[in-house]
C-alpha cells in the first residue's frame, strides 16, 4: 500500500514531504520527495501510538524521527498488526460499550457516594491511634478556648453536682466513668449549645443550662447524645467522609485545575452537611435506646428538643423555616414514639 | 526540469515569506463523547487508576485535532507520568487534610509549608505541561525557576493585599508576564509587550460590568419580593426570589469573567511571539464568548454533566477559530533546545522532577 505523509526527523522543525509504503511482510520505507532519502524499518521496530478517534497516527521511528499519516481504515488495519492491541479504541468505536457506559456511569456514581465513601469512613474511624485522637481534643479545646469560649459563670458548686450526677449515670451504664469529662463553658457565639470532643470531653455551655432551667434529667439526655457521637467515633467518621468525597469529586472531575485549586477548595460543605444531618439522627438513636435499656425517662430528651428548639426559633425565622425546625420537630417526635412505646 | 524548480516547489519553502493562517479545530463532539463516557467507565470500574490513561487520551484527542499550518500539536506524556503525579497528590491532599482537621495548630503549620511549597509546585506542573506538548516533533519548554516564582505568586499578592487590592491587575499582569517569559518553543523564546494599562481597563470594565448589573438584578428582585403582602405567597416568592438571585449570580459572574478573559487573551496574543517563529492574533468576542460559557452552563445543567464533551469540544472550536498565527521567517528552523538531549518523541524522560503533581 503507498501513501503520503509528513515525516519530521530529529532535533529541528524541519519537515518533509514523504511517499510511505506499507507491506504485507511488515516492512515500512518512508522515501523522501525532495531529497530521495529512504528510511526502511519493520513494523515492530517502529512506535505506533494508539489509535485514538479519527486523529492522524503517529508513528515513532528508531531515529527519533516522527512520521504522521492520515488515519483511513487501511492504515489503521496495518498498524494494528503490531504487537499492541487497540481494545480501548474498539471499546469507544462500539455502540453497545457506549451505551452500556451510559448506563453503568450514573449507576457508579451513585453507589459510589451512597456506600462505598460511608463505609469507608466507618473503617478509617476504627483505624484512627488513640494519640492523634487525643491530640485533635486537645488541640481543638486549647483553641477553642483561646477564641469563643471563655471561663463558666456558673457556681463551683452546681457544677461539681453535676459532673457528680454525670459520673453515677456512666456507672449505671456499665461504662468507664472517668473517660467522659464534663466541662462547662460561657460563650455568647455558641449560645445554648453542647459538643463533644473526640476523646469524650463533653462541653456544655451556660446558656444551655439556662435553657434547661437546670434541670439534671433534661442535661442527662442532652450528654447522652454528645456520648452516642463519641462512642460512633462521629468525628473521625466526619473527617474521613469529608476528605474521601473531595478526593474523590477532585480525582474524577477535577481536570481542569493542577494541586493548586485542590488545596484552595477544601470546601465541601454540601456533602457534609448531608452527612452531619445523619450523625444527629445516630447520637439521639444512641442516646434514646440508652435511656429506654437502663430504665431512665425517654420523655425528658423529647423536652429538652423542644425547650432548644424554642429558642432556636426565636433566633432567625427564616432559617427556622428552612432547616432546623423540621428537623427538631421530626427529632422531638422521634423520641415521644420510643417514649411512648415503653410506657 | 533542474534541481532548483523542484527545489522550490517543496513544502519546505512556501513558509519563506510572512503568512496569517488560521488555527483549526477538528474535534467532534459525538467522537468523543464515546471517548469520555468509556474513560469514566473504565476509571470507575479501575477505582481511579485509569485515570491515568484517561487524560492522556483526552488530552491527545485535543492536541491532535488542532492545527496550525497544516501540522498538528502532540501531547506526549505516558500515563505512568501521570500516575505517579497524581499518586503524589492524592497523598499530599490526604496528609494536608487529615492534619489540618486533626489539629487546627498543625493546621497552620502546614498552611506555612504549603505556602512555600506553592511556587515549587507552580513551576513543575507548568513544566511538565509544556514539555509534554510538541510541534512538528519539537517541545515547548518552561524555565520559570523557584525565586521568581516566589515573588510572582508569593509576595506580590500579599504586597497587592497592603493596597486594598488597587495593585491587582499589575500583579496579575507580572505573573502572566512571568509565565509566558519562561516559555520556550525548542531554541526559541517567547517575548511579549503586554501592558499594565490593558489589565487596568479590563479589570475596571470587568468590576462595573460585575456590579452594574448585580444592582439592576438586586433591584428587580427585590420590587418583586415587596409587590407580596401576603405571608403565604411572600414565603413562596422567598423561595423564588432565591432562585432567580442564583440564576443571576451565574449570569453576572459570566458576564464578567468573559470580558476580563475575552479582554486579556486578546491582548496577551496580539502582544506575544515566539522570536522568528511566529506571531499570534486573537480577536475573541466577548459577547461570543458569553453567549458560548452560559449556554454552555445550562446544557450541562440540564443535561446532568453528560453534555461535557459537547461542551468541551466548542469551547476549544471557538479559541480556535478567534485564533490566528502569523508565521515568520525562522520558523523551519527551531532547533531543539540545548538543555534537551533528543527530539521531542525520543527523549527519555527521567527526571524526577518531570511530574506533574496533581489530582485532576
Amino acid at each position: 500500500m503507498q501513501i503520503t505523509g509528513k515525516y519530521y526527523p530529529e532535533g529541528s522543525t524541519q519537515y518533509y514531504s514523504v511517499t510511505v509504503n506499507l507491506y504485507d511482510s511488515g516492512e515500512i520505507t518512508v522515501l523522501v520527495d525532495e531529497t530521495g532519502l529512504q528510511l526502511s524499518r519493520q513494523r515492530n521496530e517502529v512506535r505506533i501510538k494508539d489509535k485514538l478517534g479519527s486523529i492522524p497516527r503517529e508513528i515513532t521511528f528508531p531515529e527519533n524521527g516522527l512520521l504522521s499519516l492520515v488515519s483511513t481504515p487501511d492504515i489503521d488495519a496495518w498498524l494494528a498488526q503490531a504487537s499492541r492491541n487497540n481494545a480501548i479504541f474498539k471499546m469507544e468505536s462500539s455502540r453497545k460499550a457506549v451505551l452500556l457506559s451510559l448506563v453503568l456511569v450514573p449507576l457508579f456514581l451513585y453507589s459510589f457516594f451512597k456506600y462505598i465513601i460511608p463505609g469507608f469512613a466507618v473503617h478509617f474511624a476504627e483505624y484512627v491511634p488513640n494519640s492523634a485522637v487525643s491530640l485533635a481534643s486537645k488541640h481543638t479545646l486549647y483553641l477553642l478556648d483561646k477564641t469563643i469560649l471563655a471561663r463558666s459563670a456558673l457556681p463551683t458548686e452546681q457544677q461539681a453536682n453535676f459532673q457528680e450526677q454525670w459520673t453515677d449515670t456512666l456507672t449505671l451504664l456499665n461504662l468507664n466513668n472517668s473517660a467522659y469529662p464534663l466541662l462547662f463553658r460561657q460563650s455568647d457565639e455558641l449560645g445554648a449549645n453542647a459538643f463533644a470532643l473526640p476523646d469524650g470531653t463533653v462541653v456544655v455551655t451556660d446558656d444551655l443550662v439556662g435553657v434547661i432551667d437546670n434541670n439534671w434529667r433534661l442535661l442527662q439526655a442532652i450528654l447522652l447524645h454528645e456520648l452516642g457521637h463519641v462512642e460512633k467515633k462521629h468525628s473521625m467518621r466526619l473527617i474521613s467522609e469529608t476528605l474521601a468525597t473531595s478526593l474523590a469529586v477532585n480525582y474524577f472531575f477535577g481536570d481542569v485545575g493542577g494541586a493548586i485549586e485542590v488545596f484552595a477548595g477544601l470546601s465541601n460543605t454540601v456533602v457534609q452537611n448531608q452527612f452531619s444531618q445523619k450523625l444527629e439522627w445516630e447520637a439521639d438513636n444512641f442516646a434514646l435506646h440508652l435511656m429506654s435499656q437502663h430504665g431512665l425517662d425517654t420523655e425528658s430528651f423529647a423536652t429538652a428538643m423542644e425547650k432548644l428548639s424554642n429558642t432556636r426559633a426565636n433566633s432567625s425565622k427564616l432559617e427556622n423555616f428552612f432547616e432546623t425546625h423540621p428537623g427538631m420537630k421530626e427529632r422531638i417526635d422521634n423520641a415521644r414514639k420510643l417514649s411512648s412505646k415503653t410506657k | 526540469m533542474d534541481e532548483s524548480t523542484t527545489h522550490s516547489t517543496s513544502s519546505n519553502e512556501n513558509t519563506r515569506s510572512p503568512k496569517t493562517v488560521p488555527v483549526r479545530f477538528y474535534g467532534k463532539a459525538g467522537e468523543f463523547f464515546a471517548i469520555w463516557i468509556v474513560n469514566l467507565l473504565l476509571t470507575f470500574v479501575t477505582l481511579g487508576i485509569y485515570s491515568a490513561w484517561a487524560k492522556v487520551r483526552t488530552y491527545r484527542y485535543f492536541y491532535s485535532n488542532t492545527e496550525v499550518d497544516d501540522h498538528r500539536f502532540s501531547y506526549l506524556a505516558e500515563p505512568l507520568q501521570i500516575l505517579k503525579g497524581r499518586i503524589i497528590g492524592v497523598i499530599l491532599f490526604g496528609v494536608y487534610f487529615l492534619a489540618s482537621s486533626l489539629s487546627p495548630i498543625l493546621a497552620s503549620v502546614i498552611m506555612l509549608i504549603l505556602v512555600i511549597a506553592t511556587p515549587f509546585l507552580i513551576c513543575a506542573s507548568i513544566r511538565f505541561k509544556m514539555r509534554m506538548t510538541a510541534y512538528r516533533n519539537i517541545r515547548f519548554n518552561f524555565t520559570g525557576r523557584y525565586g521568581g516564582a516566589f515573588v510572582t505568586f508569593i509576595l506580590l499578592p500579599i504586597a497587592a493585599l497592603f493596597t486594598l487590592y488597587l495593585a491587582m491587575p499589575w500583579v496579575l499582569k507580572k505573573m502572566d508576564e512571568f509565565l509566558l517569559t519562561h516559555t520556550t518553543f525548542g531554541n526559541k523564546p517567547v517575548s511579549t509587550e503586554i501592558s499594565t494599562g490593558e489589565y487596568y481597563i479590563a479589570a475596571i470594565c470587568t468590576a462595573l460590568i460585575g456590579a452594574g448589573l448585580f444592582f439592576i438584578g438586586a433591584i428587580a428582585a427585590g420590587g418583586s419580593l415587596t409587590m407580596l403582602t401576603n405571608p403565604e405567597a411572600a414565603l413562596e416568592g422567598m423561595s423564588f426570589t432565591l432562585v432567580i438571585l442564583m440564576a443571576l449570580y451565574v449570569l453576572v459572574f459570566t458576564l464578567a469573567s468573559s470580558f476580563y478573559t475575552a479582554r486579556i487573551r486578546n491582548h496577551i496574543f496580539n502582544s506575544s511571539r515566539i522570536d522568528d517563529v511566529a506571531g499570534f492574533i486573537s480577536n475573541l468576542s466577548f459577547g461570543r464568548l458569553a453567549l458560548l460559557r452560559i449556554t454552555n452552563f445550562l446544557a450541562l445543567v440540564c443535561s446532568f454533566g453528560f453534555a461535557m464533551p459537547w461542551v468541551k469540544i466548542r469551547t476549544a472550536k471557538l479559541f480556535a477559530d478567534a485564533t490566528q498565527v502569523t508565521i515568520l521567517e525562522g520558523a523551519n528552523n527551531v532547533m531543539v533546545d540545548a538543555s534537551q538531549s533528543a527530539s521531542a518523541v525520543g527523549e527519555e524522560v527521567a527526571d524526577v522532577f518531570d511530574i506533574d503533581i496533581a489530582l485532576g
